[in-house]
């Protein structure tokens, strides 16, 4: 069934100080095609609710999503009045990602803690069902502009988190990493370790499939007319931890032609269930031309 | 003496359009500052300046004021200095300590002690120092009514905000401070200004532009029964009486207690409109 969700195509912006740079960046992608502009959020970078909601301002119809929340930073109750509020002004176009939290130096720069996985991921649960018991009530203000909320995008790697992205997410964001130590740098993961990752997830979304979107984050783009080149020039960047050959495959890696790339992502959504594809903002303009070969 | 400046405190909730509208009203009346509360069941105060800013031309946007014990303080900085970037310096940071008990236990965050609550307050303000440490700050006001409130405040604040309440009023009933006790606080900030300069602010919670003076102040006498229709009269923070009489009202009050800024609740938008038009 996923194999036949149309596609979406998202932007993962670095957000900038300035107003009019911030403003000029999200017409833009809305000009080249996207669907979705997302902001991170990250202790340094501009935040992200302030950044939706002036970039609902600048735009027409992209979808507005924070990639992702860091859920310990965030009063459950507290977040859930930015939540709707930034979804009334927006017209209901935000779409609502949230994760566990995982660089360390900015628990310490907000003076917390840095929690274990576990604790980290029993906060995000702990997010997730005060949100939608918020949402649910009719007595909160701001009222959310659907019901049921804004869309809920729960992104990661492990089981747990997983898990609960089955149980609770409309979309479930896939990292393509493989496993590290916590609080190490990501790594890729092969694509059997993705097919594993996936199989996981469907097993426990049964028939809630139909209903949920898969998200990948893609970490490179090289739009060329010589896919060995682009190819040996990420091997360059992951350092020979895997080959050309083994890069090629990898979902997170899409090099070639316009055309080529567009069979990569079909294939993509074809093995994975991938529908959702989003780049990184420096890729932004190279993607472009993919997106009219998916149309 | 300072020039007045007006600002009213919006909390309603709404749609995108209706606060578009809402804060267009307010710089179109000639308010100076459009300011957010910061309260559960209202609107999400850095989304609605953000949009506020976007929807009008010229007139500040404040937090009036946030509850430094719902935020951490380093997220908050950054939230605070986005905003100043993005309204392009507009933004003025209004920061109380917390006085809701209800909404602490509602987002489960330990209601404590009032030194507790000073203590995080302090810390908000801490970070937010730091942030701008290498570009200017912006205007800072501090808001409250005890003595190591208003002596931080004194010792921080571009603007020191007085809330013209008083401690313990009967359960909803308005716990406004009669004129003695509000000329006292604004000696007191007075005193521990010690020849700083800094902008006094009053919150001003009952305004009625009308002919029938008598009434109004018995209708404001009916939320305030602690004091009488002739202190209410008197009152800087129950502004009841013709525009005119309304304007002279706060040119006396700015003359007495040395306060020259005055913000309105939301529901009084509208009202005070015309005593702005008479003091510009």
């Amino acid at each position: 069934m996923t194999g036949e969700k149309p596609f979406r195509f998202g932007v993962n912006m670095v957000v900038p100080d300035s107003r009019a740079a911030w403003v000029e960046k999200c017409r833009k992608v809305e000009d080249l095609g996207f669907d979705v502009l997302s902001a991170a959020d990250h202790l340094g970078m501009a935040p992200p609710f302030p950044a939706l909601v002036l970039a609902g301002e600048a735009t027409e119809r992209v979808k507005l999503n924070t990639f992702v929340l860091n859920a310990p930073f965030y009063n459950p109750v507290l977040l859930a009045r930015d939540v709707t509020g930034t979804d009334q002004f927006t017209g209901g176009r935000l779409e609502l990602g949230l994760g566990a939290g995982y660089v360390k130096a900015e628990f310490e720069a907000a003076g917390l803690p840095f929690p274990s996985a576990r604790e980290r991921v029993d906060h995000l649960e702990r997010t997730i069902t005060e949100l939608k018991r918020l949402y649910a009530d009719p007595e909160h203000k701001p009222a959310p502009v659907r019901p049921e909320g804004p869309p809920l995008l729960l992104g990661g790697r492990g089981d747990r988190l997983l898990g609960l992205a089955a149980e609770h997410a409309d979309i479930i964001g896939f990292t393509g990493t493989t496993k590290t130590p916590d609080g190490a740098p990501l790594a890729a993961a092969a694509p059997e370790e993705i097919d594993e990752r996936v199989a996981f997830v469907r097993a426990k979304l049964g028939d809630r499939e139909a209903h949920v979107e898969f998200n990948l984050l893609c970490q490179f783009v090289k739009v060329t007319n010589d896919r060995a080149a682009g190819l040996a020039e990420v091997e360059l960047l992951v350092e020979g931890r895997l080959g050309a050959e083994a890069l090629g495959e990898l979902p997170v890696v899409l090099v070639g032609t316009p055309a080529q790339i567009a069979d990569q992502i079909r294939g993509h959504r074809e093995r994975f269930g991938f529908s959702y594809f989003t780049i990184l903002e420096m890729f932004a303009d190279e993607f472009a031309p993919v997106l009219e070969h998916l149309r | 003496m300072r020039p007045f400046r007006f600002g009213v405190a919006l909390y309603v909730p709404g749609s995108r359009a209706e606060w578009v509208a809402k804060c267009r009203q307010a710089e179109n009346l000639g308010y100076d500052v459009v300011g957010v509360v910061d309260h559960l069941g209202r609107v999400a105060p850095v989304p609605a300046l953000l949009l506020a800013a976007e929807a009008t031309e010229r007139i500040r946007l404040n937090t009036y004021v946030l509850n430094a014990s719902f935020h951490n303080p380093a997220v908050l900085a950054r939230d605070l200095a986005a905003l100043h970037e993005f309204t392009g310096g507009r933004v003025e940071i209004g920061i109380g300590a917390g006085y809701v008990r209800e909404e602490f236990e509602a987002a489960g965050i330990d209601w404590g002690t009032p030194g507790r609550r000073f203590g995080r307050l302090v810390d908000v303000v801490t970070e937010i120092e730091r942030e701008f440490t290498d570009r200017p700050r912006p205007p800072l006001l501090l808001g409250g009514r005890g003595d190591r409130m208003l002596t931080f405040a004194a010792a921080h604040a571009d603007t020191i905000a007085l809330t013209g309440t008083a401690p313990g009023a009967p359960e909803g009933r308005l716990a406004l401070a009669g004129s003695a006790a509000l000329a006292e606080r604004a000696d007191f900030v007075k005193r521990v200004l010690d020849g700083r300069a800094a902008e006094l602010n009053l919150m001003v919670h009952f305004v009625r532009i009308t002919n029938d003076r008598r009434v109004a102040l018995e209708a404001a006498h009916r939320l305030v029964p602690h004091l009488g229709v002739e202190e209410l009269g008197e009152l800087a923070t129950v502004l009841v009486g013709s525009a005119e009489a309304v304007a002279e009202q706060l040119l006396r009050t700015r003359e007495t207690l040395g306060i020259s800024y005055f913000t309105v609740i939301e529901d009084d938008l509208t009202r005070l409109a015309p005593v702005i038009e008479k003091l510009r």
